[in-house]
């Protein structure tokens, strides 16, 4: 059945291959929060621009749902943001911004589009291993676990119909992993079992999972893509 | 409040409802809770090595006050049990937090 998945953050790392994967493996319209029009990653995609902190963010995002006639069938929280610095150090305005981008924008854009969901619908929260705690990320490692609290309250309230699930990915090879500097990317390297970074691909495939029929019986669930770090 | 307590190098509890962490009571008490746990396993591994800790406390409903008083009391004043999350009451049994 060919449906619209909303993908927010789409327009590259992670989200991008959530997009790519969506688009290419079924009959998916995604509509990607974040992609300029320009961009053109498929003819599947339809680009929207809006500020999900915005009050008129998210309706936008309805809108752009609802016009495409076709029947809503996932959404997938993935924008985030970081500013690092250790606790004693955190602005306050650093504090904010990480928690409405990565949290307030996820628990309002899934309020608005949760009347659009049916039957088989689901929403993907992608959190991050921060969530079990990480040093110099207080405000992002707070604000993925806000995403987990968020995904077994959703998981409960939307049941039957909706499932609800998380993905805390560990590190993966996109623009802001890269930015880390090399000796300090090495280093965490070195503590994955796996023995390397992950791919965003290799997040796009778990979120097929949870966005299917694959993982009918799975709801408020937190899957840690990571290669075993939070092991070791 | 947490970052005012760091500066000062003195240890925070987080208190929170069990049925917030589990999800039961609807999201802003969820993202509240799941939210501060994370917050506080971040916090322990900075004030690990300057002599403070952070941890978490949930609490059944009709948990004795005075029970969740003792373990803050507790929680505070021990230097080597940092980023746990206590939980008081069986309501934690056969559910999963993963």
């Amino acid at each position: 059945m060919n449906g619209v998945i909303v993908v927010t953050g789409a327009a590259r790392g992670i989200g991008r291959s959530i997009t790519e994967k969506l688009t290419a493996s079924g009959p998916f319209t995604v509509v990607g929060v974040d992609v300029a029009p320009e961009l053109g990653l498929s003819e599947n995609i339809v680009p929207v621009q809006v500020d999900l902190t915005a009050e008129d963010g998210p309706g936008a995002v309805r809108k752009a749902v609802e016009e495409t006639g076709l029947p809503f069938l996932g959404l997938v929280n993935n924008a985030g943001i970081a500013r690092d610095s250790r606790l004693v150090n955190m602005s306050d305005e650093d504090f904010a911004s990480v928690i409405d981008v990565n949290l307030g924008a996820a628990y309002r854009l899934s309020t608005e589009l949760a009347p659009l969901m049916h039957e088989g619908s689901c929403i993907v929260n992608i959190s991050s291993r921060a969530y079990l705690g990480n040093f110099g990320q207080f405000n992002y490692s707070m604000s993925k676990g806000g995403l987990v609290g968020l995904t077994r309250a959703l998981a409960l309230s939307l049941a039957p119909h909706v499932r609800v699930n998380a993905i805390a990915p560990g590190l993966v090879g996109t623009e802001m992993s890269m930015a880390i500097p090399e000796d300090i990317r090495n280093k965490m390297e070195a503590t994955i079992p796996l023995g390397r970074m992950g791919t965003p691909e290799e997040i796009a495939n778990v979120v097929w999972f949870l966005l299917t029929p694959l993982s009918s019986y799975i709801t408020g669930h937190v899957v840690v893509v990571g290669g075993g770090r939070s092991l070791s | 409040m947490s970052r005012v307590a760091a500066l000062a190098g003195e240890s925070f509890v987080y208190v929170v409802h069990s049925d917030d962490l589990l999800g039961r009571r609807g999201p802003g008490g969820a993202m509240i809770a799941a939210g501060l746990v994370s917050a506080a396993r971040t916090a322990a591994s900075e004030g690990s090595r300057l002599g403070w800790t952070a941890n978490v406390i949930a609490y059944d409903e009709g948990t004795d006050e005075a029970e969740v008083d003792r373990w803050t009391k507790l929680m505070l004043a021990s230097h080597g049990v940092t980023g746990q999350l206590i939980q008081i009451g069986p309501g934690h049994v056969g559910k999963a937090l993963s």
